[in-house]
């Protein structure tokens, strides 16, 4: 974490971040439940600005199944989720996702849009939402998203955000005002505008601020009910300024002499703050992206008309987030990713966490490993598990990617 | 004819599925003809047919090892494209001109990339995008994209694929699936001519060599199969679900010991021929599309869908009087895996015994398999 001694506006920022994430937690969603409000649930992440246009509450049942893998019941909660035999191969965190539906943990909600973005385990836990009795009656949408990146696709995508859009409405009984979905879209392109000019300033050397920024500014610009709200506007630029005055003033992160900055490109492990951290104060080594520390480049959302809009939603969830770009794209559109942003952050090596349920990671990790290799990039896969340390400890990613680094010759 | 075995017919299909080459390939070859590779039955093999090809269901048999396609899938992917890419690196596929993937899984879509980088001489080489939901919306999308595959093959082979040739492909398929139709209705007596062992070796061989003699030689066994008196009683019926099933291990197995398998849900059995395409219409592409979509939805990566296949399964199971149903998944398969656990609650409601397991594509532990099967069908017999 930095902080400035002069004004300590990082810290304020974090206490403000801090109170603005709470919105995407369970709990936040069980107190709406138990005041009867109306909210959603979803499976995807397609229609964002949407929900905050309606100003409708909505959480992400993964996301949930993820965030519940750093709470301390969490080694028990994994075991009982894989005792339900959904797959020994599956993502830990969507598994988690399905076992808190199974146990009751989630509260039931007014409404739920179902999809398969990114990956084939959760199109597995849309048929479990789907079939899940008590919640028989919750009326359901369904999405497909394409693989396919070209126009057509993409505005078959969007006219789809657009149909669930209109569920939303009809059940809700909010009816979404364009004005506002334009409002909302244009101060969300604001954001995205100054999530990469936070990125532009992290490539300085040394970096000037820490990993952590850049997975705060997603989890609250792009995740849950404050998307294009100009207090997150403000946040961001002020997060922007504070670390352009570091890079002028030439400062790093407090208490830690940068000598390699690597790229992480997976999710960020439940184990990361620990990881992190150590590989930073241990080797110097600081961790510059990560699919949550992400600064884009994001598409723009096209206001002039509202199939301009719903496609550019379409674009911007498909092409831009990393889970899904990379997870539904193609092996050139991984590995251009990888060249990006190991140039535009002046990155010295590439760590793929390849987390064992991720199967379109494994199914090109040779290619990966050959294509980036080529260009004379250092490249290391762990094959670790992202939500459940035991798979493999801190400890042992730690060793492991020191090991690389020596052997690289990048720690000396 | 007192049994199957007999039949010159079977002795072919038998040996076109357990290998991947075979004499009729060999003569479609020599006479100049083209083969394309597919995976997965929502590519549709019509188009091809349409084309002058010669459509070719990819499978991995044969294969012991996936050592040089590690290289490029990891373990934790699933064996069935590991096994299957491994036997095209190290030359067994070479016959192909064409190398069709799709995106039906998160493994599979990869087998394209991996594909093109590893250097395989295959001319073609193209990943088809599915829809992964049904409707209405979903049928215009695959349409799309069916539209561009066909205008791909045009390209690749230089050929026109007509109104007219799709609407002759789509009739000799039907043709097919009446055909394969018929060999299941004769798995409904109680004493069927023909094993589920053997009916899998004649499904695999319909996707393994050309459509119009594969029909005039079913026509053949049909007929043979007539004249068979089974007399043989069996301990229980069972059906299989689940994932590819293009070998013969799990009918093997349960056939030794005691029971038949009389009917399935996977994807080398009735989805390819449960329902046919409508021959109505000026679009022939789109009367696909819609099939694929709207009609055989019975992929578990096709969402919301779940109650069309619990369906038929309850369906299947009434018509060819199950006994039990034994699902599989290969390790690593997320949407079967994730089927197979709401089946689970749902056949046994039902009071329709069931086991489901993991298995590797060629598995190792055959012997787990059997002991697991056989305490199954002790347990159904005593109900």
């Amino acid at each position: 974490m930095n902080s400035d001694n002069k004004d300590n506006i990082f810290d304020r920022l974090k206490t403000e971040s801090d109170e603005y994430t709470k919105a995407l937690f369970l709990e936040t969603c069980i107190e709406k439940a138990k005041n009867g409000e109306k909210f959603g649930l979803t499976n995807e992440d397609t229609m964002t600005e949407v929900h905050c246009a309606l100003g409708l509450p909505y959480w992400s049942i993964p996301v949930f199944g993820g965030i519940m893998t750093a709470m301390p019941q969490a080694f028990d909660l994994i075991d009982k989720s894989k005792e339900m035999g959904i797959g020994s191969m599956g993502c830990t965190g969507v598994k988690m996702g399905m076992y808190m539906l199974e146990a009751g943990m989630i509260p039931k909600p007014t409404m739920l849009v179902i999809g398969n973005t990114p990956c084939d385990i959760v199109s597995s836990m849309s048929e479990l939402i789907n079939n899940y009795k008590p919640w028989a009656d919750v009326p359901k949408f369904f999405m497909s998203a394409p693989h396919d990146k070209s126009e057509e696709s993409m505005v078959y995508f969007g006219k789809q955000i657009r149909e669930a859009a209109a569920f939303l409405e009809e059940i809700s009984g909010i009816k979404l005002d364009m004005d506002k979905l334009r409002q909302i879209s244009e101060e969300a392109n604001k954001q995205c505008q100054l999530m990469l000019e936070l990125q532009v300033l992290k490539s300085a050397v040394p970096t000037p601020i820490d990993w952590t920024w850049g997975r705060t500014a997603t989890r609250i610009s792009r995740w849950g009910p404050r998307i294009g709200d100009p207090i997150i506007t403000d946040w961001l630029e002020r997060l922007v300024s504070a670390t352009e005055k570091r890079v002028k003033e030439k400062k790093g992160i407090d208490g830690i002499t940068e000598k390699i900055r690597f790229m992480w490109y997976d999710m960020i492990p439940t184990m990361g703050d620990k990881l992190f951290t150590r590989l930073a104060k241990e080797l110097g080594a600081v961790e510059m992206s990560d699919y949550y520390n992400w600064g884009g480049p994001w598409t723009p959302i096209d206001t002039s008309s509202e199939e301009a809009m719903f496609t550019s939603f379409a674009k911007r969830y498909l092409n831009d987030v990393p889970m899904a770009k990379h997870a539904m794209g193609t092996l050139q559109t991984f590995t251009d990713d990888i060249f990006r942003i190991y140039k535009e952050l002046k990155c010295d090596a590439v760590v793929m966490g390849l987390n064992i349920g991720h199967k379109e990671q494994n199914a090109m990790h040779g290619a990966v490993q050959d294509i980036v290799r080529e260009r004379g990039i250092p490249i290391i896969q762990i094959g670790c598990d992202l939500w459940d340390e035991r798979y493999m400890s801190a400890d042992q990613v730690f060793d492991k990617i020191k090991t690389f680094f020596e052997v690289s010759g990048l720690l000396t | 004819m007192e049994t199957i075995k007999n039949s010159e017919i079977f002795k072919k299909f038998s040996g076109i599925a357990a290998s991947l080459k075979n004499s009729e390939i060999e003569n479609w070859k020599k006479q100049g003809g083209k083969v394309v590779g597919y995976f997965c039955p929502v590519i549709p093999e019509e188009v091809f047919i349409a084309a002058g090809l010669l459509p070719f269901r990819m499978r991995g048999t044969g294969s012991t090892t996936t050592d040089s396609a590690d290289v490029y899938f990891k373990t934790v992917n699933c064996g069935f494209p590991r096994h299957t890419f491994n036997l095209a690196l190290i030359g067994e596929y070479d016959f192909l001109d064409g190398f069709v993937a799709n995106t039906c899984c998160d493994t599979i879509l990869r087998t394209a990339d991996n594909w093109k980088h590893a250097g395989l001489k295959t001319p073609f080489i193209y990943c088809l995008d599915n829809a992964h939901a049904s409707g209405e919306l979903m049928v215009g999308h695959f349409h799309n994209q069916l539209l561009k595959m066909k205008d791909a093959v045009e390209k690749q082979f230089n050929v026109e694929i007509t109104e007219q040739k799709l609407k002759d492909a789509v009739k000799l398929c039907n043709e097919t699936k009446l055909l394969q139709q018929k060999l299941y209705e004769l798995r409904k007596l109680p004493n069927p001519p023909i094993t589920g062992s053997e009916t899998v070796a004649v499904m695999v061989a319909g996707m393994s060599m050309p459509k119009e003699q594969y029909n005039k030689d079913l026509k053949i066994l049909l007929d043979e199969l007539g004249t068979i008196k089974n007399e043989k009683v069996y301990s229980s019926r069972l059906m299989i679900i689940g994932c590819g099933h293009d070998d013969t291990l799990l009918c093997d197995i349960i056939e030794e010991l005691g029971g038949i398998v009389v009917t399935d849900q996977t994807c080398f059995g009735t989805r390819t021929m449960i329902k046919t395409i409508s021959e109505e219409g000026n679009d022939t592409l789109l009367s696909i599309a819609g099939y694929q979509v709207l009609d055989v939805p019975y992929c578990p990566k096709t969402i919301g869908t779940h109650p069309q296949r619990k369906q038929l399964i309850m369906d299947l199971a009434k018509d060819y009087k199950v006994d039990g149903i034994v699902g599989q998944c290969f390790i690593s398969c997320d949407p079967w895996a994730g089927e197979l656990y709401l089946l689970k609650s749902e056949l046994h409601e039902a009071g329709i015994p069931f086991i489901w397991f993991e298995r590797e594509y060629i598995p190792d532990l055959v012997g787990q398999l059997r002991t697991r099967i056989e305490a199954f069908l002790e347990t159904i017999n005593q109900i």
